[in-house]
């Protein structure tokens, strides 16, 4: 306040006044009473400066006052928020960071857990469709083998059983010619006999001298007799040779066409059995054939979702940054270092992996990240 | 006999997204998970391509390549990068390094397919 008196403050107030009375009472003059009157207009023009410099001075003081409080409350301020920056540098921000850390592990361990658990999903249907495709084709190849390959073997043997009918048949040929070789056999004997008989008949007319021939002649008629018993047996047994050969080649026809019937019946059956496996098949396929779309679908749906997980690898690498500029700022508030704002946003942009990040600190900072301004941009570039 | 991509990434999921796709188009597939991981599945079996991310762990993806081009048996190996980084000048920096393609996350499968059947052809 004392830089605010003047030489006028300094005059005690009155003193003009006094003077001018002084003058009126000692000199008395017109003189006198101009200079008295001048003094008491000084005094009253001094009285009223005072007055204006003293509500300045105090108007000063009143804001001089006023800004020291506020420089003081500042001051004070800046002490408490520098004190709490440095606790929330010190304990809050590390729990930030490691609960970041946490989420980072959690995120990621979830997510790889459900993209494994996707993957094993579209195996596990690629799986499916082939197996059931491949299990039908096997099936019904051997299905139409199989019965086929009885269809064959079963006219394999009607063939071989019409072979043998004919084969008995010409077997029954032959005997029929024996019977009449039999035949003839025995007719050459009956007309041996005959001659037999003449010639013993001649012997004897010759009396002694014939005696040895009709001895011959006896012994040519008796095997003429032989001969035609032997023919004769002969013929009974091609005779009952021959009926066998009928009654097998009767029951032959008949085994003959039972077969054909039940080949017939088997190959109806063999067609009907495959017909309806086809039918079953054809269903099948449709069924699989629509199995095969939908899981086509469902896997391309979660090969979508899987492409759209891809969002955990980009939040982990952002989350990280954080985590890693967290702690760097953790530490430069704990060492109480001096704070380097653009140095450590530098630092920041220096680390960035992804457009996201660095589009972001630049809208939010102003400062340009990357001097680079070209981007890829359909996200590929092959170099061949 | 199919053809067998090595993929690697230190995301689990995106090795599953990138297996899936691959696998769902007849490739056989081999995981690892860094630059390091990688390096320690090469060797000596028939790799005809390289499908890896850049950022990762331990070894990132731009080193990874330098060191599989010292080695004489996969020098020739086509290298695909496939990550979040769609700046063209760390891109150049992987052609130098010897990458064959660069990929930008998050990817769609058939576009995956088309620069995979380009390098193995």
């Amino acid at each position: 306040m004392e830089q605010g008196t003047t030489v006028w403050e300094k005059i005690p107030a009155g003193t003009a006044g006094l003077i001018a009375l002084v003058l009126l009472v000692l000199v008395g003059t017109f003189v006198a009473q101009i200079i008295a009157l001048g003094l008491i207009l000084l005094e009253f023009s001094l009285g009223y400066a005072k007055s204006k410099l003293y509500k300045r001075a105090i108007q000063n003081a009143a804001d001089t006052d006023s800004r020291l409080s506020e420089l003081m409350a500042t001051q004070s301020a800046d002490q408490t928020s520098g004190q709490s920056l440095s606790l929330i540098g010190k304990n809050n921000m590390p729990i930030w960071a490691h609960q970041i850390s946490d989420c980072i592990k959690i995120s990621t361990a979830e997510m790889e857990s459900l993209t494994q658990g996707f993957a094993g999903i579209v195996g596990d249907l690629h799986s499916i469709v082939s197996g059931e495709t491949a299990h039908d084709e096997i099936s019904i190849s051997e299905i139409k083998q199989r019965l086929h390959s009885i269809s064959a073997a079963l006219e394999k043997l009607v063939q071989i059983r019409k072979e043998s009918q004919q084969q008995v048949a010409e077997l029954s040929a032959f005997t029929s010619k024996l019977e009449e070789m039999a035949r003839d056999v025995g007719s050459i004997a009956e007309q041996t006999n005959l001659l037999a008989l003449n010639a013993a008949i001649e012997a004897a007319r010759a009396g002694e001298s014939g005696r040895g021939f009709s001895v011959v002649a006896d012994e040519v008629r008796n095997l003429a007799n032989r001969s035609g018993e032997i023919a004769t047996a002969i013929i009974d047994n091609v005779v009952k040779v021959n009926d066998q050969f009928s009654l097998m080649e009767k029951k032959a026809n008949s085994s003959a066409q039972i077969e054909g019937s039940l080949m017939e019946d088997a190959a109806q059956n063999i067609d009907v059995v495959i017909g309806q496996h086809e039918a079953t098949k054809a269903q099948r396929d449709a069924g699989a054939e629509n199995l095969t779309r939908l899981s086509s679908g469902i896997s391309k749906d979660i090969e979508t979702a899987l492409v759209s997980m891809q969002f955990q690898d980009r939040i982990s690498q952002v989350l990280g940054h954080v985590q890693d500029n967290m702690t760097t700022l953790s530490e430069m508030i704990e060492n109480q270092q001096e704070l380097d704002i653009e140095g450590f946003l530098a630092n920041m942009a220096s680390e960035y992996t992804t457009t996201s990040e660095r589009e972001a600190h630049s809208k939010l900072t102003g400062i340009e990240v990357s001097e680079d301004t070209n981007k890829l941009d359909d996200g590929e570039a092959v170099f061949l | 006999m199919s053809k067998t991509i090595l993929i690697v990434d230190d995301s689990a999921s995106v090795r599953s997204v990138v297996g899936i796709a691959l696998k769902g188009a007849g490739y056989a597939v081999i995981e690892a998970c860094d630059g390091m991981d990688a390096l320690s599945k090469l060797t000596g079996q028939k790799i005809h391509l390289i499908v890896s991310d850049v950022n990762m762990p331990n070894m990132d993806g731009i080193t990874f390549v330098k060191e599989v081009k010292k080695l004489p048996n996969y020098k020739f190996t086509p290298v695909c990068m496939l990550t979040t980084e769609a700046e063209k000048s760390k891109m150049m920096e992987g052609k130098a390094a010897g990458a064959k393609a660069w990929i930008v996350k998050p990817f769609q499968p058939p576009k995956l397919l088309d620069v995979v059947s380009k390098l193995i052809a």
